[in-house]
């Protein structure tokens, strides 16, 4: 596919725009239309183009994950491992960090361990790769990776979970949370290309089994703070054995141990946190916590948190604005199935699907359950809508973890890819040692309130049957669509290039703080164009146990007008900025719009 | 919740006597004996000799297509029943082609479907059991709840509605409308059924709730839909399901019965979860969880001495099961033997650190038998270990602060008070133990009568509910105010004698004398109280 230059590195305010003309066959709308489907869509050369193309050996993002598989079913074997995607080195481009694992226990293995696939993995301990991206004078670009983890001095041994990526220190420079079975790491970027560990002294540490974390200005003092979402009390030295009705060995499910209590981390702005959570989070009893996402779901322009929790109703911490939140989960709606009963909820993410102007929530399931979309009316109000539109039916028989909003083809409206892996040994696998793997499932948004499962028609990629954790979702080759890097427990980790996004003009944004050059997570924004809008926010959360790009891209369709493009700060600011060019980056800094 | 319905299962079972041999000879059985290496022992054995059962069958010349169905039909329930679903689908289908007019094989089938999340065929299998049984009022029910299920409420509303003109007082037909008219946000609609499904239940169906509360949500009625969110729970209205209930009861092993047992806990059912325990037991005698299951069951039926004895049969088998060793120490402190209540909540610990509720009891008990270095010790551990519990727990913080009392250090139990205060804004007994330390303290450095005050006037009106009158009188007491001292403490006395407890009387006499004599009260001990007193032997989980 022949690509054209997006800016590097990206600057304030200003833009280079990469003048892509979409091509291929969408339609009015800029939706890939139907007739595309069956494996792929049509290249300007009338050859077959997968939607996604799974090239992470190709880049050299050369990573297998081991969960240490001992023949022991240690709980947390089945759990991890999520990824993240950050521009550490600030070259304008996303690098990736891979979650590892490592043996549990003694480190002996069981008859039904599997040595094979932990002789098979990538070298202990989290991996840094940096991205290397390489875009020629005709717009080819090549995305190529380094592992770099040793000489940016990350130093990850501990038996990996999660990983979350800000700016914590407002130097401009995004720093990296690791979440562990044991105690979690935050890694300082010292802004040239390596990292300290200080962890001890951030008072972040925590400890227990922590999945998926995420960073949110919740008191709008101008600082990252963190929740870190936490899943049950466990211990090797505690682990229960669990069996499945036919008395077959398997893991346990969370009701055999009990939910360890979620984190509120303040950030004192001084490189140390104080935890907030007993004065902070009053009202609902914490569940073994799995996804967390951050969004203003009322509008009211303070940041809450939604943590999906497994087999437990899921938590909504409704900001208070006075330093303190109240959940407001069972009447929202959005703590429980449609039917009142709590589900086994895995990853998580807020987007505004239908274009309304708040967010709404996905979230992933049990094969029984179904994933679930819940609709926002406004005030945090939640209607489940998984069966109206598709998305719970089309799910069942798949285990869904990571999952995000993503609007793949660049149409202007949210798309949905969820990446699946069972946590029950699937029947009719023989004696295969490990029998959890399923297929990921792809969703376009119809634009009338309903999803088509397009899985079959992306191509390969989709059709790759893995035990899939981890989602982060990004711009990696700056091409203007969004990217994939998937995180499998014990497999490799893929890197899904999107092949079609860029046929649709778009618009890519960076907004930084006025003071700090830091992403400023939380804001929202607006594009208006001929009366309607098209509302996304910067995030860096949701998903499972991953960490996203925090740009954000904007499909415009067909469309090369230019919009307006309006947003709200955390900081409560408002400001527009009119005429930007379409088809690039442009870094927004709070302060430089004009206030409407 | 359970509603009576028609049912068809006897009739069903009657009518699978005809067919003949030949009709078996039109598709090969795929009679091979599913992959068995991973189950335990008791379901292997079970399925092999059901299997031999089958063959036999099978390899019968004169079995008729009717008997060799039902020989198919029970293997495949019994591979469905031990969740084998891919191994059980093939049988079940197998005997649905030799007796194709018994309607129980589509009806398995149906089910197997919706649990596995094939809900067209699911559809298609119910559909085919109303084939042979047009107006079978389960599957009726059956049918709109996978409808309902797809997300097709309009295909789902009609199946209930038939369902409710057969049955007029069925709740589940009732619910069933009601939900689809949820989906279709039709909340008038759906007020109107799932309240008259919640009255049919005599107001026992408490999974309606939850839909109420939503629909009364649509409506705007927030109260109305608070309130029944309040009364929600996670129970499914469903009907009563023979052929469901048999599959449920056909594995026999210990991990079955201890399933069946802790469902039966989890609805009250004590004497039928303690018999599935038993059953259990019979199978593998050593098997600590199912053990302490039954003395646990036994606890809730009232009998200790049972209870007891099965916890110590536990520790016999598992001397590291952390959860016998507590439940013992429950029982035992419950009895007044608390020398050997510390050691099990001490074994519980050392063998599973991060069990809070064994430190917290731990701890607890430590303290009031006075050996407060040692509680100390574990509240300091409990507080560090916080990462593994709820730091919103603050049995830890406040029994840390009240043996510092003990002990004596009452600076430094103030501070820890304050520190309490910070971190749990939402519960007073901080603020009111902290304004006792400050108004009784022997330490003169500590004292601050006019602070103290000020935290009991700023109790929030729920706390000042509680009986604080002999607090507020030693606080008026400390900074002078004798007079108001005496009538608060004279009050607080006529309310201990209303309470009936008039063991409390000397000792607040005694101090109302010293008010009436112009002197505060003093104490090594001002704090008195312990809001986490009361343990409830309900720990016992």
């Amino acid at each position: 596919m022949k690509l054209t230059l997006a800016l590097i590195p990206l600057t304030l305010a200003t833009s280079v725009c990469c003048g892509g003309t979409p091509t291929g066959t969408a339609g009015e709308s800029g939706a890939i239309p139907a007739s595309e489907a069956g494996g792929a869509g049509e290249s300007d050369a009338g050859a077959e183009v997968a939607w996604l193309t799974e090239r992470a050996v190709d880049a050299g993002l050369d990573f297998t994950h081991t969960n240490g598989m001992s023949g022991r079913y240690y709980f947390p074997e089945l759990i991890p491992a999520g990824a993240g995607l950050l521009d550490y080195d600030n070259d304008g481009d996303l690098d990736v960090y891979l979650v590892q694992g490592r043996m549990l226990g003694d480190g002996s293995v069981r008859n039904g361990g599997m040595p094979a696939a932990n002789a098979a993995a990538s070298e202990p301990g989290g991996r840094l790769f940096r991205n290397d991206l390489r875009v020629e004078a005709d717009g080819t670009r090549s995305v190529r990776f380094s592992d770099v983890t040793e000489r940016s001095g990350i130093d990850a041994p501990g038996y990996g979970m999660g990983v979350a990526a800000a700016d914590v220190t407002n130097d401009g420079c995004t720093d990296l949370y690791l979440t562990n079975l044991g105690p979690n790491q935050l890694f300082r970027n010292n802004c040239d290309g390596t990292f300290t560990d200080v962890s001890e002294s951030s008072g972040a540490v925590g400890g227990g089994w922590s999945v998926s974390a995420a960073f949110v200005d919740y008191d709008r003092d101008g600082w990252l703070d963190l929740y870190v979402g936490n899943y049950v009390q466990y211990s090797i030295e505690t682990d229960r054995p669990c069996t499945g009705l036919a008395g077959r060995r398997d893991y346990c499910t969370p009701e055999v141990y009990a939910p360890q209590a979620d984190r509120l981390y303040r950030n004192r702005g001084d490189g140390r946190f104080t935890d907030e959570t007993a004065t902070a989070l009053s009202g609902a009893a914490f569940g073994p916590a799995l996804g967390v996402s951050t969004a203003d779901f009322d509008g009211d322009g303070w940041l809450d948190i939604y943590v999906a929790n497994d087999v437990h109703a899921n938590l909504l911490w409704m900001n208070r604005g006075d330093g303190t939140f109240r959940d407001g989960g069972l009447l929202s709606g959005a703590a429980l199935s449609g039917d009142g009963v709590a589900e086994a909820s895995m990853g998580v993410d807020a987007g505004d699907f239908d274009n309304d102007g708040d967010f709404d929530l996905f979230m992933t399931h049990l094969p029984n359950e179904g994933n679930n979309l819940y609709e926002n009316d406004g005030a945090a109000f939640f209607e489940d809508v998984s069966i109206r539109t598709g998305l719970g039916p089309a799910s069942h028989g798949r285990t869904g973890f990571g999952a995000a909003w993503f609007d793949f083809d660049n149409d202007g409206w949210l798309d949905l890819l969820a990446v699946n892996g069972a946590i029950e040994a699937i029947d009719g696998r023989g004696d295969h040692p490990f029998p959890y793997d399923e297929t990921n499932l792809l969703f376009r948004n119809l634009r009338n309130g309903r999803f088509e499962d397009v899985t079959d028609s992306a191509g390969a990629a989709l059709r790759l049957s893995e035990i899939s954790r981890g989602a982060a979702f990004g711009d990696i080759d700056n091409d203007g669509d969004t990217d994939v890097v998937v995180s499998n427990n014990t497999g490799r980790a893929r890197l899904f290039v999107n092949e079609v996004g860029d046929r649709n003009h778009w618009l890519g944004l960076r907004l930084t703080g006025r003071d700090a050059q830091r992403d400023m997570l939380g804001a929202r924004v607006a594009v208006l164009r001929g009366g309607e809008a098209i509302w996304r926010h910067v995030r860096t959360d949701g998903s499972y146990a991953s960490a996203h790009d925090p740009r954000v891209l904007i499909g415009l369709g067909r469309s090369a007008q230019a919009p307006l493009v309006r947003v709200l700060w955390p900081s409560g600011r408002v400001e527009e900025w009119h005429d930007l060019p379409i088809d690039g980056y442009t870094t927004l800094a709070e302060g430089t719009g004009t206030v409407p | 919740m359970r509603v009576a319905l028609l049912f068809w299962f006897a009739a069903a079972a009657g009518a699978c006597g005809g067919g003949s041999p030949d009709a078996e000879s039109e598709a090969a059985p795929t009679a091979a004996l599913p992959d068995l290496s991973a189950a335990d022992v008791f379901v292997r054995e079970q399925v092999r000799a059901q299997h031999a059962s089958l063959m036999a069958i099978v390899q019968t010349p004169t079995a008729n297509a009717g008997r060799r169905a039902d020989a198919y039909g029970d293997m495949g329930k019994l591979l469905m029943a031990a969740a084998l679903h891919d191994a059980a689908e093939p049988h079940l289908r197998r005997a649905q082609t030799l007796a194709p007019d018994d309607a129980r094989w589509p009806y398995y089938l149906g089910h197997l479907y919706r649990t596995t999340g094939a809900l067209d065929d699911s559809v298609a299998a119910f559909n085919e059991v109303l084939r042979i049984r047009p107006e079978d009022a389960l599957t009726l029910l059956w049918l709109g709840e996978v409808h309902l299920l797809a997300g097709q409420p309009a295909e789902a509303e009609p199946l209930f509605r038939t369902q409710l003109a057969m049955q007029p007082d069925s709740v589940v037909a009732h619910v069933g409308i009601g939900r689809a008219a949820l989906a279709a946000n039709d909340y008038a609609r759906a007020v109107e059924f799932l309240e008259e499904g919640l009255r049919l239940s005599g107001q026992t169906a408490v999974g309606v709730h939850y839909p109420l509360a939503l629909a009364y949500r649509g409506l705007g009625r927030l109260d109305r839909a608070e309130a029944h969110m309040r009364q929600r729970a996670d129970v499914a209205i469903l009907a009563e399901d023979p052929l469901m209930e048999e599959l449920d009861t056909l594995i026999e092993s210990p991990r079955a019965y201890e399933r069946r047992g802790n469902r039966a806990l989890s609805r009250r059912d004590w004497v039928t979860a303690s018999e599935y325990f038993r059953r259990g037991l019979v199978l593998e005698p050593a098997d600590p969880t199912l053990r302490h299951r039954l003395g646990t069951a036994l606890f809730q039926m009232g009998d200790a001495g049972g209870a007891f004895a099965e916890f110590e049969r536990t520790l016999q088998t598992a001397p590291g099961f952390a959860l016998a060793h507590f439940s013992l120490g429950v029982l035992l402190e419950g009895a007044g033997r608390r020398p050997e209540a510390i050691e099990r909540f001490e074994a519980a610990v050392r063998h599973e650190p991060a069990y809070i509720e064994a430190r917290l009891a731990l701890a607890g008990l430590l303290r009031r038998e006075g050996r407060f270095e040692q509680a100390l010790v574990e509240y300091e551990m409990l507080m560090e270990q916080g990462a593994a519990g709820d730091p919103r727990i603050e049995e830890a913080p406040f029994g840390h602060a009240i043996t510092l009392v003990r002990l004596g250090r009452h600076a430094h139990a103030r501070d820890r008070f304050m520190e309490g205060m910070a971190a749990y804004p939402d519960q007073p007994f901080f603020a009111h133990a902290l304004a006792r330390l400050l108004s009784g303290a022997t330490d003169p450095g500590v004292r601050d009568g006019t602070r103290a005050l000020a935290l009991m006037e700023a109790l929030p009106e729920a706390a000042r509910s509680l009986d604080l009158g002999e607090s507020m009188a030693m606080t008026l007491a400390e900074t002078g105010r004798f007079g108001e001292a005496a009538r608060w403490q004279r009050g607080a006395i006529e309310r201990a004698m209303r309470g009936r407890r008039s063991d409390l009387v000397p000792d607040m006499r005694e101090k109302l004398t010293r008010y009436e004599r112009g002197l505060p009260w003093r104490s090594d001990d001002p704090v008195e109280f312990d809001p986490f007193l009361e343990r409830s032997a309900g720990a016992i989980r």
